[in-house]
């Protein structure tokens, strides 16, 4: 079965990109797959590369990239919510001239269609909240 | 037949409300403080993400407890999938 | 042709919460899902007429909801038990809404794909 899963709570807010972490990895060890991970919300935040995370918490955007690359998976963050909660691509830094970028490798900004595209796509919709 | 994710006491009231028969309900994070009064709300089915439950310092019927992996095939089982975080 | 629910359950303005999934809702419908709202909870404040949120500097949730019918969301839909503790009456909504009791939205829950928000 193909899963489609929206993340929609930031790190520290909630658990809800640790919580999807783990359930995505659960759903690739049965033997689905994954057509990709929406990050919606506050849930963008995961995205954020110039986060430091305490010593011995786990750091959810690594943790994220580390899947992303493993299993292929697409990490993608809402671009309307994104921008205003300072995701940047080096694309959307020159845009709207900011001086860094700040969107993590293995994330990318993508439209709100891509969440209605990936559920037309799957058999399963699975949201974690803040 | 629905699955029904509840992440808290009050998403558990509007969840129950809601819910069908048939339905299942899982409770996760703040959701597993609901765990021991789940009698009073008529939900025949229910299982507990175990690491949330045993993580905040309850406990519960082991009969109930579900890890990630149960998680997933009971997504599998039912749809559509709601979460309930009132 | 998908049929999905999105669920507003938080009130405008304290958050983006119920504008981004009024957002959700638009684009779903623009890509031809069968898309359904149903306001709940605190979220049935949405629905109230004669807002205007340019003082507090975003935009007015009551007005993006008038278009709705514009972006074919047909089915719009308020708990009724929300509505009541809400002390607000039908002729006070920005657009027509189909009340629903609880055990009603458990029927329409239950005939979706997806459910967004909650």
């Amino acid at each position: 079965m193909k899963f489609t899963i929206a993340v929609h709570g930031a790190p520290y807010a909630s658990l809800a990109n640790e919580r999807a972490l783990k359930f995505c990895s659960a759903v690739l060890a049965a033997g689905h797959d994954i057509v990709r991970v929406f990050f919606y919300h506050e849930g963008v935040l995961a995205a954020l590369d110039s986060t430091v995370a305490p010593q011995d918490e786990i750091d959810i955007t690594r943790e994220w990239q580390k899947f992303a690359l493993q299993q292929n998976t697409e990490l993608a963050v809402c671009i309307a919510n994104g921008l205003k909660r300072g995701l940047l691509s080096t694309e959307e830094q020159n845009r709207y001239d900011k001086t860094a970028p700040t969107l993590a490798a293995g994330f990318e900004l993508v439209g709100l269609g891509q969440l209605i595209d990936g559920i037309a796509a799957a058999d399963r919709y699975v949201e974690f909240p803040a | 037949m629905s699955l029904h994710l509840v992440y808290s006491r009050r998403g558990l009231a509007a969840c129950s409300a809601r819910a069908q028969a048939d339905d299942v309900v899982v409770l996760l994070g703040d959701g597993t403080y609901a765990a021991a009064g789940m009698a009073e709300f008529p939900i025949p089915t229910y299982h507990i993400l175990q690491e949330d439950l045993t993580s905040r310092g309850l406990s519960a019927n082991s009969d109930l407890c579900i890890d990630y992996a149960d998680l997933v095939e009971l997504c599998i089982q039912h749809n559509p999938i709601v979460s309930w975080s009132d | 042709m998908k049929k999905v629910l999105v669920v507003v359950n938080q009130p405008p303005y304290q958050s983006s919460h119920a504008l981004e999934l009024i957002e959700a809702a638009m684009v779903g419908a623009v890509f031809d899902f069968e898309v359904s709202i149903l306001f709940r909870g605190e979220g049935v404040w949405n629905l109230l007429g004669d807002q205007n949120a340019s003082p507090l500097g975003r935009r007015t949730v009551s007005k993006l909801l008038a278009a709705l019918p514009t972006y074919d969301v047909s089915s719009l839909f308020v708990c009724t038990e929300a509505l009541n503790q809400a002390a607000l009456k039908t002729d006070q909504l920005v657009v027509p809404a189909a009340l629903l009791s609880p055990q009603e939205q458990a029927g329409l829950i239950a005939r979706q794909d997806a459910v967004i928000g909650g």
